[in-house]
């Protein structure tokens, strides 16, 4: 087999459906919501996908480390985030320290969610759902549940700006972030570590690679994304809100399944979860624009999902069998 | 009856004897009384206690857990029982009590087959015995020969015919050379206790035992993977304690583990990651990118040098053969600058070809001036690879051999499964 063609199939095994979705989901909403493919309502649904596509960038690092990795708290992460950028610039604190303490806000919580996982050896879903709850009651906690909007007129550009016709949070932060993290799982130590630990940790700790902190990292990781993307919020909103991200949870997690991350670990890719965030928020955007229900909005992603994780190992199998129609023949 | 009680840990003892064929009463309840009739006098007869019958079976200790087993057999009117090393879970006192029930179920007329690899318990209770090596059967006798020699010659008879081969190159070791590694009173209980040997350069030191003699225990332990609750572990003369695997291999110290799949192979991964995931932050260049043309460099290296048949090395690990995967194991650890290797079953579930070419590569890296173990349940191997034998059962060395030749291979068997006239072998 020729390499182009190897990569073709490369690239048909591990996105194949994921990209078919797509071009149903931008035809599909070209049909619900004629000349949706704007110049002004891609630059706005970019808006929308940056802070969940940060958010989804780290849960798919978590996920993809295995043992039960997961991570539930990222949206009370968000939230602790911007309400610590709010507070401190309602206390005239210099808004770069402000957000600085945002981000390391962001840090330490995922360093609590690391050290809970890995050295405490609480199960993953059980620590980051009392994290999710404690670290949302600190948000409420420190804010007493009401919205801080005392930001600098400077504060906004982060997520209003514009850069090439671009949102400015689109081009400053999610592309070189997905670029980081794209190298350093494809191109690092590190990366290849995490992916080893991910497929078997008994022989990821037989191969002396040190599982534990391989882990920790990605939930520091994770801290650090939520907190951009809190950070983000609030300065396009112009508001630190308390109560942000409720929903981000578990939106964070379909993004990374529907992106091809393993939920058992080892599998996974920027460019699964980067696709997946495109389409998640085309759906979203598309049914707001059309003024449908949002609930019918969810039941959609739910059967997207449902639907990719099935024909992806139908087309796994597709591919292995040489693109024939069928085995049984 | 399995080796380990088959029990519903939170049901009664009666639910228990029971299950899959209660009595019901009219109302489709369970019958309690009824059943308790039925199952009385079995107690009676097995010289159970019949106060355990409401009780939760998990309270029980492990040991009294199989004789309900027992009664559970009884209870379906079994006439052909069925023992898989009952005894290996049990005290002393258990196995009297197992034995006396035995001849009960004989006496009342029932056929009991009794797989051990205890000769001393075949002696006491056997009728006849059928000797299976390797999944064939190679011997059976009757009550009038049934003697340990005769058991042992059956059994290490293929033992010594595979082997014919001549072992062409000796290994000569300078015993004045101080040992690389020392170990000395290395306990962990209940899985090993007071395991003294040596290894020096050059050397295979073979370590023969049954499944869950501690062999692997011990390995894991100077691998960092255990703590050894006790004892001292010398490397070049230096005391050392190592922590974790990783402080293993930086102390040149390699593990094979024995089970490929549960403990080795990354199975979605390619070839190439399985290769050197020992070795990736040794083929990293500044900012920790792995420099692919190293890799490949290496896995070249190993893929001939190892004779490893294979597509391209992006293909996955899966894509090999069993004994493919095991040379790709094996070259994880020529990868690194080790000292100590420990090969753990290193050809568990391998083609013959293969597994002549692993002998001969484990021959020719101790050549070079490694220090080897292999731990291995394969008496032709052991015998085929090592320059001494040391034999573990139940947690301790109780033999070792400092020559090897084929005729020590019904003392080494002997000594593995605690025969006892063998033992002064040493």
């Amino acid at each position: 087999m020729s390499r182009g063609a190897g990569v073709f199939r490369k690239i048909g095994e591990n996105y194949g459906v994921l990209i078919l979705v797509l071009v149903f989901t931008v035809v599909g909403a070209n049909i619900l919501q004629p000349g949706i493919l704007s110049l002004q309502n891609v630059s706005s649904m970019i808006t929308f996908g940056v802070e969940i596509g940060l958010i989804a960038l780290g849960e798919t690092l978590v996920i993809l480390g295995g043992g039960g990795g997961i991570d539930l708290s990222v949206g009370s992460m968000y939230a602790v985030s911007q309400v610590v950028v709010g507070l401190l610039a309602q206390g005239h604190v210099n808004i770069l320290l402000a957000v600085a303490a945002g981000l390391a806000a962001g840090v330490v919580m995922g360093f609590v969610n690391g050290l809970l996982v890995t050295r405490v050896k609480i199960p993953a879903i059980i620590t980051t759902l009392a994290t999710m709850y404690a670290f949302s009651g600190v948000a409420l906690l420190l804010t007493d549940g009401i919205d801080v909007s005392a930001f600098p007129a400077s504060y906004s550009f982060i997520g209003q700006g514009l850069i090439w016709g671009l949102p400015a949070q689109f081009v400053l932060l999610y592309v070189p972030a997905a670029l980081l993290l794209w190298v350093v799982l494809s191109k690092t130590v590190y990366g290849q570590q995490l992916y080893l630990t991910g497929t078997n940790q008994l022989a990821a700790v037989l191969s002396g690679i040190n599982v534990k902190q391989v882990r920790m990292w990605t939930y520091v990781i994770t801290g650090f994304l939520a907190a951009v993307a809190g950070v983000v919020d609030s300065s396009r909103l112009v508001t630190a809100r308390p109560d942000a991200g409720a929903t981000a949870n578990l939106a964070a997690i379909t993004i990374a399944v529907l992106g091809g991350t393993s939920i058992f670990g080892g599998k996974g890719s920027v460019w699964g979860t980067a696709i997946a965030t495109l389409v998640i928020t085309l759906v979203s955007y598309s049914f707001s624009l059309a003024n449908i229900n949002s609930v019918i909005e969810t039941g959609t992603i739910g059967g997207v999902l449902i639907v990719v994780i099935l024909f992806q190992g139908y087309l796994v199998r597709w591919f292995a069998r040489g693109g024939r129609a069928s085995a049984k023949a | 009856m399995y080796q380990e009680p088959l029990i519903f840990p939170h049901l009664s003892v009666l639910e228990n004897i029971f299950i899959g064929h209660p009595i019901l009463d009219r109302f489709g309840n369970f019958d309690t009384a009824a059943m308790r009739e039925k199952a009385l006098p079995i107690f009676e007869s097995l010289g159970l206690d019949p106060d355990i019958l409401p009780v939760s079976i998990s309270k029980l200790r492990l040991g009294y857990q199989q004789l309900v087993l027992i009664a559970q057999a009884l209870v379906y009117d079994s006439r052909l029982i069925m023992f898989d090393e009952p005894t290996s879970i049990l005290s002393g006192a258990e196995t009297d009590h197992l034995f006396n029930v035995i001849t009960f179920l004989r006496q009342s007329g029932k056929a009991v087959v009794y797989i051990s690899h205890r000769l001393e318990e075949l002696l006491v209770i056997a009728d006849e015995a059928t000797v299976l090596t390797d999944g064939r059967v190679v011997g059976h006798t009757d009550r009038s020969e049934l003697e340990p020699e005769r058991l042992l010659a059956l059994m290490a008879g293929k033992a010594t015919r595979d082997y014919a081969a001549p072992r062409e190159r000796k290994l000569s070791v300078q015993s004045e050379e101080p040992p690389v590694l020392e170990v000395e009173q290395l306990t962990l209980d209940p899985l090993y206790a007071n395991v003294s040997f040596a290894v020096r350069q050059g050397e295979v030191l073979g370590l023969y035992g049954q499944v869950g003699a501690g062999r692997s225990e011990v390995a894991l332990s100077l691998f960092g993977y255990l703590r050894p609750k006790s004892g001292t572990v010398r490397l070049r003369g230096q005391e050392v304690r190592i922590r974790s695997p990783r402080q293993a291999i930086a102390q040149g110290i390699g593990y094979l583990p024995e089970d490929r799949k549960l403990q080795g192979i990354f199975s979605f991964q390619s070839i190439s990651s399985n290769l050197v995931s020992t070795v990736l932050p040794r083929l990293a260049g500044p900012l920790s990118n792995i420099r692919w043309r190293e890799v490949a460099k290496v896995v070249n290296r190993f893929r001939t040098e190892l004779n490893i048949k294979m597509g391209a090395p992006s293909d996955s690990i899966i894509s090999l053969s069993g004994g493919g995967q095991q040379k790709v194991m094996i070259a994880r650890w020529m990868a690194e600058n080790l000292t100590v290797a420990i090969l753990d079953e290193p050809t568990r579930g391998i083609d013959v070809v293969t597994k002549r070419d692993i002998h001969d590569l484990i021959r020719s890296l101790a050549e070079q001036g490694l220090a080897i173990i292999v731990i291995s349940s394969d008496l032709p191997e052991v015998l085929a690879v090592s320059s001494r034998i040391m034999v573990m059962n139940r947690g301790s060395i109780v033999a070792s051999y400092e020559e090897v030749t084929d005729a020590l291979a019904e003392d080494i068997l002997g000594a593995a499964i605690g025969m006892p006239a063998q033992e002064e072998a040493q």
